[in-house]
């Protein structure tokens, strides 16, 4: 690839020392916009519960950096950014690996004076990432904390992100990837919502499903009406339809494919050996309900870990029947872990 | 033409107004009495109907996904 741009954002003061640096890692469809309010916005950035004064990630302590990965849709450069040339790349940009985005991150930080930091943190896409730093370049961060992720993406992971992948090929206003990108963001994808709607049901879990909407028939709608919705529909056609005008859909087949081809055993003999190169404090954090990454995944890191005597790695199981999105909704449930890590 | 709150709630006013003018037989009254009710069952509705969309998105928005 050729030059490429990487947007970030931070919060806090750096230290004179420069040893208080915090890297945070975003998933799927995160961006480098992690805490704090944009002028007009419904929402903060989306990690603002535990990034911010007073907070886990406490800005009135650390300085932290958050940047939008390579192949995302929010600055960086992407499938829908324009080569040197000026043509948009489209299904000319290379597919990225998870260890590009954060190969392309460490050259951004090296540019910016950052040659060590005191801790990664990420959860799903983001948590591979912070694993991948962790054996990529052992002694970058003093403490690695993962959520929500796992060593390798699993075949049930990969189905979810196929069904949004095909939703997205198939649907005739993708015009075979050719799509001018103001018509989507006015009209929508179906496909991609459709997509994005399989994402949904597998960021929850069927407690959680339960608990916000049980079998609650939306107030307006007829029971016998055809097209009446129970709730759980209406959440997730609203989540799908919104999802595209937000999101580029060649920017989602990049990313799931980032995270489909994402194995931190990959370019060692075993995942015992890629593992064996981890020098930094590491800790696991998994959500007992997660069927998108198992709480099993990540204790397989962590036994792995025990079985070559590496004391620094620790695995804390939340207590949690919420599912995926757990580490993004569920903050009162490990910030004060996280808190203590980073200040410990 | 979609029928607005703003519009029902000025109907059931006029009403209100007529009804209030002593010179209204019972069964004008009566009738009267009816349209206006039913205009403000119509506005209620819309405000219902205006409660639950802002419900609804503030439940779908307000948490991040990944």
């Amino acid at each position: 690839m050729q030059p490429y741009d990487i947007v970030y954002e931070t919060y806090g003061t750096l230290s004179e020392a420069k040893d208080n640096i915090v890297v945070v890692c975003h998933a799927l469809t995160g961006s480098h916009h992690a805490a704090g309010w944009y002028e007009g916005d419904a929402k903060p950035g989306w990690w603002d519960g535990l990034i911010g004064s007073g907070k886990a990630i406490d800005t009135d302590r650390f300085y932290v950096v958050c940047t939008n990965v390579i192949g995302s849709c929010f600055g960086s450069t992407g499938p829908m950014s324009q080569n040197k040339d000026g043509e948009v790349y489209r299904y000319k940009f290379p597919v990225v690996s998870i260890k590009d985005m954060i190969k392309a991150q460490r050259i951004l930080f090296d540019r910016l004076g950052i040659h060590r930091v005191h801790a990664i943190v990420g959860g799903s896409m983001g948590g591979m990432q912070a694993l991948q730093f962790a054996i990529h370049y052992p002694s970058f961060a003093n403490k690695i904390i993962a959520m929500a992720t796992t060593f390798a993406t699993q075949p049930w992971a990969i189905a979810f992100n196929k069904v949004a992948q095909e939703a997205i090929l198939t649907d005739p206003d993708f015009k075979n990837g050719y799509y001018d990108p103001e018509d989507i963001r006015q009209k929508g994808l179906s496909g991609m919502a459709v997509g994005r709607m399989a994402g949904h049901i597998s960021f929850l879990s069927h407690y959680s499903m339960i608990e916000k909407f049980g079998r609650e028939y939306k107030r307006n709608d007829g029971l016998y009406e055809l097209f009446g919705k129970f709730q759980v529909e209406s959440y997730l056609e609203y989540n799908g339809y919104n999802f595209t005008k937000w999101f580029d859909p060649l920017a989602y087949l990049y990313i799931t494919k980032a995270i489909n081809i994402f194995d931190l055993a990959r370019g060692f003999d075993s995942l015992f050996h890629a593992l064996a190169k981890i020098q930094a404090d590491l800790h696991l954090i998994s959500f007992r309900e997660d069927m998108l990454f198992l709480p099993d995944e990540m204790r397989k890191i962590d036994e792995i870990l025990k079985s070559q005597h590496y004391r620094n790695c620790h695995h804390f199981e939340v207590e949690s029947h919420y599912g995926h999105d757990a580490f993004l909704v569920e903050i009162d449930k490990f910030d004060s872990y996280v808190k203590e890590v980073l200040n410990g | 033409m979609a029928e607005n709150f703003e519009q029902k709630l000025e109907e059931a006013k006029a009403i209100l107004q007529k009804l209030l003018q002593s010179d209204m037989t019972m069964s004008e009254s009566m009738k009267a009495y009816e349209e206006g009710m039913k205009a403000l069952q119509k506005a209620q509705k819309l405000l219902d109907d205006a409660v639950l969309h802002v419900e609804t998105i503030k439940q779908q928005t307000t948490e991040p996904s990944a």
